[in-house]
């Protein structure tokens, strides 16, 4: 180890990429930086996309440390220069440790990436599976496919989708979203993902409902629903809820639904997203019937009747408070 | 109809947000590569960044948005080589949560910064903390400590490198 205590051995490209990254961190941010600079930068990123990562982890290390060294709200800075007074300084000016976020809606839509078929919003879109299955995407949706010769399965990973589904009774029609499914042999049903429950919907047929946290399973029939939340140990029992497939034909219907629950459905027909800043009223109740084309009226009628405050903020969405 | 006055510190943020927007996407899409996933980053990080502010008065809202929006970018990086050297059917199977990490990897960071800080030598410290928490230029840190601008680059570099290599960053390949 030299003076800066850098490793050798195991680790030393790692080592050698995040030393070619300090250096053009540092080399950007010089008095006499030249276009030839930029230039010469931008080939390094694009040679390899470890350049891109350990330039990235250089950025971040740097914010962190702009983070930490920032005077903390309200107290007196102390920093003596040249000493170890200021390390103390940076301790007590971090962030205390307290976690927990509140509530907004979607999911990061780079899983778009990663996702046989999404949608984007205020989209829905019909997909025909292999077997001739159907698929009605909601807006704002994704599912990956996969099928075998023993299942086919679908995994759910953001949004609503209705299925129809042809009847196979060697391969079960399994829907996933990620610790819950719904597991169809032949039949039409709707599954809904939010922040932390699986919805079910059954217009025809029997759906059986398992989760990865609870033993056995319940069986759906037409015109039944279920709502599974990740982490409970027991299945709620079927109930009604007609309201839940309304999606299906163009019009968003909250019957008594939980604020959390009603946004998280509007988000997927609105453009940019909705977030409950601070999780406000989040479990205030909503009644309403909106056309899905216009989720944004119905998103400041909701506000109006709860007496929250709806901003819109240009290229992020929109804020309820 | 009056707001919770808890949400007062809200319109701030977002101001901030909309005021860095324009720089975090070109500073994003440098790091990505591309512009879409640039500006799906920026509103992410634009959205945590007025969540986290909800709770918290935050020490520098500007970098910790940059931040976070970075380490979005990282995992977004991390997941692009992992599906790159994959058979193509295993993208698929690839399962990431939009959850909190990025902030919690933030925050993490952020707490670690003294410890990782200790171990550098003197200048280094010296040159890290005037370049990054005070915003002296090269020339004005050189000035000070009576040394080339060039060698305040040269300092910076090597001492970013190192405090990135010990904030708890496993190399990849190493497991």
């Amino acid at each position: 180890m030299d003076v800066y205590g850098t490793m050798t051995g195991r680790s030393h490209q790692h080592e050698a990429l995040l030393e070619r990254a300090g250096e053009w961190h540092a080399r950007l941010r010089a008095d006499d930086t030249a276009r030839t600079d930029h230039v010469a930068f931008a080939a390094w990123l694009d040679a390899d996309a470890r350049h891109r990562l350990a330039y990235a982890d250089v950025c971040a290390a740097a914010y962190a440390l702009e983070s930490a060294g920032a005077p903390a709200p309200l107290e007196v800075r102390a920093v003596e220069r040249g000493g170890r007074a200021w390390l103390g300084a940076l301790a007590g000016a971090a962030f205390a440790a307290v976690l927990g976020l509140g509530l907004w809606f979607g999911a990061a839509p780079w899983q778009d990436l990663a996702s046989d078929f999404h949608t984007a919003s205020a989209e829905q879109r019909n997909v025909e599976l292999p077997d001739g299955s159907r698929v009605l995407l909601d807006g704002d949706s994704a599912i990956d496919v996969a099928y075998d010769e023993s299942r086919r399965t679908i995994e759910l990973k953001r949004g609503a989708a209705f299925f129809d589904v042809v009847a196979d009774s060697a391969r079960p029609f399994v829907v996933r979203t990620g610790d819950a499914s719904a597991t169809a042999v032949g039949t039409r049903y709707a599954v809904e993902r939010t922040a932390s429950a699986m919805h079910v919907t059954v217009e025809e047929g029997v759906v059986e409902v398992r989760s990865d946290a609870a033993a056995g399973s319940v069986r759906l029939r037409a015109g039944q629903g279920i709502v599974v939340a990740s982490h409970d140990s027991r299945l709620p029992a079927a109930s009604a809820d007609d309201a839940a497939l309304a999606w299906t034909r163009q019009r968003l219907v909250f019957s008594a639904t939980p604020l959390e629950i009603a946004l998280a459905r509007l988000d997927r027909h609105v453009a940019g997203r909705i977030v409950l800043v601070g999780g406000a009223r989040a479990d205030a109740r909503v009644t309403a019937a909106i056309p899905a084309g216009d989720a944004i009226g119905g998103l400041a009628a909701i506000a109006r009747e709860h007496g929250l405050t709806l901003r819109r903020v240009p290229a992020l969405g929109y804020l309820v408070y | 109809m009056t707001a919770p006055v808890r949400a007062a510190a809200a319109p701030p943020l977002a101001l901030l947000y909309r005021d860095c927007h324009g720089e975090l996407v070109a500073y994003l899409e440098r790091i990505a590569g591309e512009r879409a996933s640039a500006e799906d980053i920026a509103q992410e990080a634009g959205i945590r960044l007025v969540e986290a502010g909800e709770r918290e008065t935050l020490a520098n809202p500007r970098a910790f948005l940059f931040h976070v929006a970075t380490n979005l970018a990282r995992d977004l990086l991390r997941r692009r080589m992992t599906r790159d050297a994959a058979m193509p059917e295993l993208a698929s199977m690839e399962r990431f949560e939009p959850g909190a990490d990025a902030v919690a990897s933030a925050r993490e960071e952020i707490g670690q910064v003294a410890s990782a800080l200790a171990p550098l030598p003197e200048r280094a410290r010296q040159v890290l903390v005037m370049a990054r928490v005070e915003g002296m230029s090269h020339a004005e840190i050189g000035t000070k400590l009576g040394i080339a601008p060039k060698t305040v680059e040269n300092h910076l570099g090597r001492a970013l490198a190192r405090l990135t290599a010990l904030l708890g960053r496993e190399p990849p390949g190493s497991h």
